[in-house]
C-alpha cells in the first residue's frame, strides 16, 4: 500500500507541480524532464512508469521505473549536458529488478554537413544494482543523425497530416566497469557493441500546428554485445524488444496515457535479466 | 563516294589557291581571317626563322603549332560523309518562263516535298508551274549520274517573300524522269535558333553554279558580317548561278539561304571586274569581283513562314515550329534596335539600369561606406576571371571608342591583333626560357619552378599594365586578373614603370592632354622609386581606389599621402567614355562594378584608410539589411521545420507559442541553434555566437526571434 500512496503522490504531485496557466516557461519547465530512463538519447526516454505488472504465472506487484533529467546551463553552441538519476524497481516479474543511477548526460553535433546533421548522445555515471550488490562505473556513447527533414529523429507527417510518423537509430557502445560486486565473478570491465532501432506511429489527437498523440504504436529494439569482457560471466549477444501501444489520456504540459507492451530480453546494466511479459501501465511523460 | 572526290579536289584547289598569293581567295582569307596568321609551310620556315625556333620544336610541340598556324583546322572524316549525305537533298532548278527555258538555280528540300530556293528565281506562281526540280544532277567518275526531275505544284503551295528572297513551293512526287523516289533524297531541316555560326568562322556551299553538276565550295569560305538583321554575309568562291543554295556551317546544318553576291564598286558606283576595269555586262558574271556574297537568315525565313505564310497554307504548321525567342522576333519584325556605333560601344542607358540594380542593396549611394562598397564589390565578383590579358582585356574591355587598343601611359595605338600575337610571342619566349633553365638544373623543386617562372614573367611581362603592381600582392587571385586594374600598355611602358608607386613630381609636368585618345611617345617620369604616368592618371587613380575598396588592405603601398594624391588625380580628370566602356564591359564579364567610375564624387565620400585596417570593419558589418520581419520569418521557420514540416508557412505560428510544445529532443535543439547562428550569419558577418543553452530557455517563439535578433547586431 506505501507503494500505491507513493506512485499516486509523484503522478499527481507532478502534475499539479506542471501545470501552466500562462504562455511561458519556467526554468523548470525547459530544463527539468521525467522519464522512464535516460539511457542514451531522448527517444530512449520512455515514460516514467507507476504501474501494475501481470507476470506469467504469478500474482500482481507494483513496479517504479523513472528517471530524472537536469539540463545544465552550457556556454557552447554544439553541446547540452544534463544531470540524471534514475530509479528502476520491480519486483513483478520473474527476476527482480532494483538498480539505480546517477550520471551526467550530454548530447553533442558533432558533424553538420550539407543535408546530414551527426549526433553523439551518452552518459557517464554510477550505477548500483541492489539485487546484485554490485557497483559501477558505466557510460553510453551513441551516434545517430537527423536529415533535414524527417523521419530520422524528426517528425515525419503523413499527408493527411492526421498521423506521423519517426525513425530513431543509434549505433555506439556501452562501457562498465563493476569494481564491487556481492558475486565476485561479476567483477570486471565490459565493452559492449550496441544498436537500437525505434520506431514510432502517431494518430493524431487534433489537427493543430503541434499536436498531441492520441494513439502511438511504437517498437523498440536494443541488440548488444560483450565484446570486451574481463568478469568472470559470459553475456554474449543480449538483446530487449519492447513494442506496444500507448493511449493518451492527457496531453500538454504533462502526458499521461495508458499503454500496453510487449516486453522481450534484458538489459545488464540496469540489473533486467532476461524475461518476457506483457506490461499495462499508466505512463506519465513531462 | 562521288562527292568525295569532289570534296577532295575542292581540298586541293583550296591548298593550290592558298599557295598563290595573288589570287583572289588568298586575298579574301587573308582579309577576312584574323586568325589566320601564317598558312603555308614557307611563311611557317620564315616565322621559325625570324624567331630562332627549330623546325623540331615546331613538330613536336602542339600548343606551338596551333600559336604559329593560328587555329587547328582539323575535322573528323564525318564531316565529308555527312556533307554527302546533305549533298542529296540540293537540287538544280530548271527555270522556265511562258517563253521557255530562262536558265538555272539551285534549291533544296526543306520538309518532304516542300523545297525552297530564291524569289527571283521562282518570283510567280507561274514561273513554279512551269519549272521543275532536278536532283542527283552529279559527276560521276566519267559521266553524269541518272537524274530525276520532279514537277512543282503551285497550287497546293507557293510562297513567296520578295523582301526576303525566298520561294517555297510543293514537289510533287511523281517524276517527269527518273525512277528514284523523291523521299530519297531526303529534307534539311530548318533550325531557328541562332548562334549556329560565328563571325570568322567557314561556311560551305553545295550548288548548282551556273546551272553545272553539283558542286561544293568547302570550307574555304568565311563568315563575315553577322550584324545585318535578316542577312548574313560570307566570303566564297561561290559564282552567280547558284542562288537558292544552302550555305552550311561545320555541322552541315543550314545558317542561310544564299541569294546574291556583292560585288565590288568603283567611286562612281560601277561594278569592277576581277581586272580592276569596270564590269561589262558582256564579260559574265563570272569576271565581277564578287566582294561577298549574302544569304538570307534561316530565322527570319521560319518567322516568316510560321507567322505568314502559314495563315495562306496550314500544312506548313506540320513542319515548321513557330519560334519563341522574343529576342529573335523583335528582329526579325525590325523592332530590334538599331544602336549606332556609339550605342554599341557604350549602351548608357542599359547601362544606367544595371547601375541601379547594382547598387539598390546599400540603400541609395548617398548611404554607400566603405564597408557596404566593399561588401558589395565582393559579393558581385562572382566570376573571377584569370590572368590572360589576350583574351579577357583586349578583345572588347580595352577597346577604345575607334576599336584600337591604346597603352595606358604612352597613350601609343596598336590593334588587338598586334597585342594578341605580341603576347603570344612573350608566351613562346617564356617557354623557350623555361626550357632552357629545366636543362640545366639537376633536381627541381616545386618552390624553384615558381620562382623561376616569376623571374621569368616579370622579365617577359604581357603588354598589360596591373596599374596595381603584381608585386604588392604577390601575383594572388583573384586581385591578378581583376579586370578593373588591368589595362594594355606596352612592355616599353610596363618595363619602365616597374613595380613603382604613382606619385608626382613638381619638377616634372608631363602634357596635360587628359585625353586617351592623343598618342604620347613617353611613358612618364620615375625617380627614388616613384613612377608619374604621362597620361591617364585620373583613369589609374581611379582603378587603384577600386582595388583598395575591393581588396582591403591587400597592399600596403599607398598610405595617407598616396591615397589623397590618387583622389586628386581622380577628381582632376572626368570620367570617359572609354571608362565607362570598360567599366560596363568588366560588369558583364566578372560581375562588379568600379563605383568610382559609376559615382565619380565618391572618392571624397569613402574613408580608405580602412583599408589599412586588416578587415577591422569588415569584420562586423551588415550583409543585408536587416528586416524583423524576416528575421522572425526564417526563425519560425526552422522552427516548423525541425518540428516536422517540410515547406512550412511561418504565419501559421504564433510569436506566444510555447516551445515546450513541440517537445524538441537535445539533437533537435542543437540543430535549432546551428540553424539560428545561420540566420545570424545572413544579415551580418560576424554575429554573436548564440549558444545551446540560450535557445533551450527560451519560453515561448518571440524569445527565439528577439535571441536572433540580438546576436545580430
Amino acid at each position: 500500500m506505501k507503494k500505491v500512496i507513493l506512485s499516486y503522490f509523484l503522478l499527481f504531485g507532478s502534475i499539479a507541480a506542471f501545470s501552466q496557466t500562462s504562455n511561458t516557461s519556467s526554468w523548470f519547465d525547459t530544463h527539468v524532464k521525467i522519464r522512464q530512463s535516460m539511457e542514451t538519447a531522448e527517444f530512449k526516454e520512455m515514460p516514467a512508469q507507476f504501474q501494475i505488472t501481470l507476470p506469467k504465472g504469478d500474482s500482481s506487484s507494483w513496479l517504479v521505473n523513472v528517471g530524472v533529467s537536469m539540463k545544465l546551463n552550457s556556454n557552447s553552441t554544439r553541446w547540452i549536458s544534463s544531470l540524471i538519476a534514475e530509479y528502476h524497481r520491480n519486483t513483478l516479474t520473474v527476476a527482480e529488478q532494483h538498480n539505480m543511477q546517477a550520471s551526467y548526460g550530454f548530447s553533442g553535433l558533432i558533424k553538420r554537413g550539407a543535408k546530414t546533421a551527426w549526433f553523439l548522445n551518452g552518459n557517464a555515471g554510477y550505477t548500483y544494482d541492489e539485487v546484485n550488490r554490485s557497483h559501477s562505473l558505466a557510460g553510453n556513447f551513441l551516434f545517430t543523425f537527423m536529415g533535414e527533414r524527417g523521419p530520422i529523429n524528426t517528425y515525419k507527417f503523413m499527408p493527411d497530416t492526421g498521423s506521423r510518423f519517426y525513425v530513431s537509430p543509434f549505433v555506439g557502445f556501452q562501457i562498465q566497469e563493476t569494481m564491487q560486486a556481492f558475486d565476485k565473478a561479476n567483477q570486471g570491465f565490459l565493452l559492449r557493441p550496441l544498436f537500437t532501432f525505434s520506431v514510432y506511429f502517431d494518430i493524431i489527437r487534433k489537427k493543430i500546428l503541434t499536436p498531441d498523440p492520441l494513439l502511438r504504436l511504437a517498437v523498440d529494439y536494443t541488440g548488444r554485445t560483450d565484446l570486451v569482457n574481463s568478469t568472470n560471466t559470459t553475456e554474449g549477444y543480449t538483446h530487449l524488444l519492447q513494442s506496444g501501444f500507448e493511449w493518451f489520456l492527457i496531453g500538454k504540459p504533462i502526458s499521461v496515457s495508458l499503454g500496453g507492451s510487449f516486453n522481450y530480453g534484458s538489459d545488464p546494466l540496469r540489473g533486467l535479466a532476461k524475461q518476457q511479459y506483457w506490461l499495462l501501465s499508466l505512463n506519465l511523460y513531462k | 563516294m562521288k562527292t568525295l572526290s569532289l570534296f577532295l579536289d575542292q581540298i586541293n584547289r583550296a591548298t593550290n589557291r592558298q599557295q598563290d598569293k595573288t589570287t583572289l581567295s588568298v586575298k579574301k582569307s587573308v582579309r577576312t581571317n584574323r586568325n589566320l596568321t601564317v598558312v603555308n609551310p614557307m611563311q611557317i620556315s620564315d616565322y621559325l626563322g625570324q624567331h630562332n625556333f627549330s623546325v623540331g620544336q615546331f613538330i613536336n610541340d602542339q600548343h606551338f603549332q596551333e600559336r604559329v598556324i593560328g587555329q587547328n583546322d582539323l575535322l573528323d572524316v564525318c564531316f565529308l560523309r555527312r556533307g554527302e549525305e546533305v549533298a542529296r537533298s540540293v537540287c538544280r532548278i530548271h527555270i522556265h518562263s511562258d517563253t521557255g527555258p530562262a536558265g538555272f538555280g539551285t534549291g533544296f528540300l526543306i520538309a518532304p516535298q516542300i523545297l525552297i530556293t530564291n524569289h527571283h528565281i521562282l518570283p510567280t506562281n507561274e514561273s513554279a508551274q512551269h519549272s521543275s526540280a532536278e536532283f542527283n544532277y552529279e559527276e560521276e567518275e566519267a559521266s553524269i549520274a541518272q537524274v530525276s526531275l520532279y514537277p512543282f505544284n503551285a497550287e497546293k503551295l507557293f510562297y513567296t517573300n520578295e523582301a526576303l528572297d525566298f520561294t517555297i513551293v510543293w514537289v510533287d512526287d511523281t517524276a517527269i524522269e527518273g525512277t528514284v523516289p523523291l523521299q530519297q533524297f531526303g529534307f534539311l531541316p530548318l533550325i531557328a535558333e541562332q548562334g549556329k555560326i560565328r563571325e570568322g568562322e567557314a561556311v560551305s556551299i553545295i550548288q548548282h553554279a551556273d546551272g553545272a553538276p553539283k558542286q561544293v565550295s568547302l570550307r574555304e569560305n568565311r563568315l563575315a558580317d553577322l550584324s545585318l538583321p535578316q542577312f548574313l554575309r560570307y566570303i566564297t568562291d561561290k559564282k552567280s548561278g547558284s542562288s537558292g543554295a544552302p550555305v552550311f556551317n561545320d555541322h552541315w546544318e543550314v545558317v542561310a539561304l544564299h541569294h546574291t553576291g556583292i560585288p565590288r564598286y568603283n567611286k562612281n558606283g560601277q561594278i569592277l571586274n576581277r581586272s580592276g576595269n569596270v564590269w561589262d555586262y558582256a564579260e559574265g558574271e563570272l569576271q565581277i569581283d564578287w566582294l561577298e556574297n549574302e544569304g538570307v537568315r534561316i530565322s527570319s525565313i521560319i518567322y516568316d513562314i510560321t507567322t505568314n505564310a502559314n495563315k495562306r497554307f496550314p500544312l506548313l504548321s506540320r513542319f515548321f515550329t513557330p519560334i519563341t525567342d522574343s529576342s529573335l522576333i523583335a528582329r526579325e519584325i525590325g523592332e530590334a534596335s538599331t544602336e549606332t556605333a556609339e550605342e554599341l560601344y557604350y549602351p548608357q542607358l542599359a547601362d544606367e539600369e544595371d547601375k541601379k540594380k547594382y547598387y539598390q542593396d546599400i540603400g541609395g549611394i548617398d548611404q554607400a561606406d566603405y564597408a557596404n562598397l566593399q561588401q558589395l564589390l565582393e559579393s558581385s565578383h562572382s566570376r573571377p576571371v584569370s590572368y590572360q590579358p589576350a583574351k579577357y582585356v583586349y578583345p572588347t574591355v580595352d577597346l577604345h571608342p575607334d576599336g584600337l587598343l591604346r597603352s595606358i601611359y604612352s597613350g601609343k595605338t596598336f590593334t588587338v591583333e598586334e597585342l594578341r600575337l605580341a603576347d603570344e610571342g612573350v608566351d613562346i619566349a617564356r617557354k623557350l626560357r623555361l626550357m632552357e633553365w629545366s636543362k640545366n638544373v639537376q633536381t627541381t623543386s616545386r618552390e624553384d619552378y615558381r620562382r623561376e617562372l616569376k623571374a621569368i614573367e616579370e622579365a617577359l611581362p604581357y603588354n598589360c599594365e596591373h596599374v596595381v603592381c603584381q608585386s604588392w600582392f604577390d601575383a594572388r587571385e583573384p586581385m591578378r586578373g581583376d579586370l578593373h586594374h588591368l589595362f594594355a600598355c606596352e612592355s616599353r611602358c610596363n618595363s619602365f614603370r616597374n613595380n613603382h608607386p604613382y606619385d608626382d613630381f613638381e619638377e616634372y609636368k608631363p602634357r596635360p592632354t587628359w585625353s586617351v585618345e592623343k598618342e604620347m611617345l613617353t611613358c612618364g617620369y620615375t625617380e627614388n622609386d616613384r613612377f608619374e604616368p604621362e597620361n591617364n592618371k585620373g583613369i589609374v587613380a581611379r582603378a587603384t581606389l577600386y582595388f583598395l575598396l575591393r581588396y582591403p588592405n591587400a597592399i600596403s603601398v599607398y598610405r595617407k599621402k598616396g591615397i589623397v594624391l590618387l583622389k586628386r588625380w581622380a577628381k582632376e580628370q572626368a570620367v570617359t567614355q572609354y571608362e565607362k566602356h570598360r567599366n560596363r564591359e568588366i560588369f558583364l564579364l566578372q560581375g562588379n562594378r568600379n563605383p568610382f567610375v559609376d559615382f565619380p564624387e565618391l572618392v571624397d565620400q569613402i574613408d580608405f584608410q580602412v583599408s589599412n585596417e586588416r578587415r577591422a570593419v569588415l569584420s562586423g558589418f551588415p550583409k543585408k539589411t536587416k528586416a524583423a520581419s524576416e528575421v522572425a520569418n526564417d526563425v519560425k521557420r526552422a522552427i516548423l521545420m525541425r518540428y516536422g514540416y517540410p515547406d512550412p508557412d511561418p504565419s501559421s505560428i504564433e510569436d506566444t507559442k510555447l516551445m515546450a510544445d513541440f517537445e524538441f529532443s537535445n539533437n533537435q535543439y542543437l540543430m535549432l541553434t546551428a540553424v539560428f547562428n545561420d540566420i545570424a550569419r545572413k544579415y551580418h558577418t560576424k554575429p554573436r555566437k548564440i549558444m545551446v543553452s540560450e535557445v533551450l530557455a527560451c519560453g515561448v517563439v518571440k524569445d527565439c526571434i528577439d535571441l536572433v535578433n540580438t546576436a545580430i547586431p
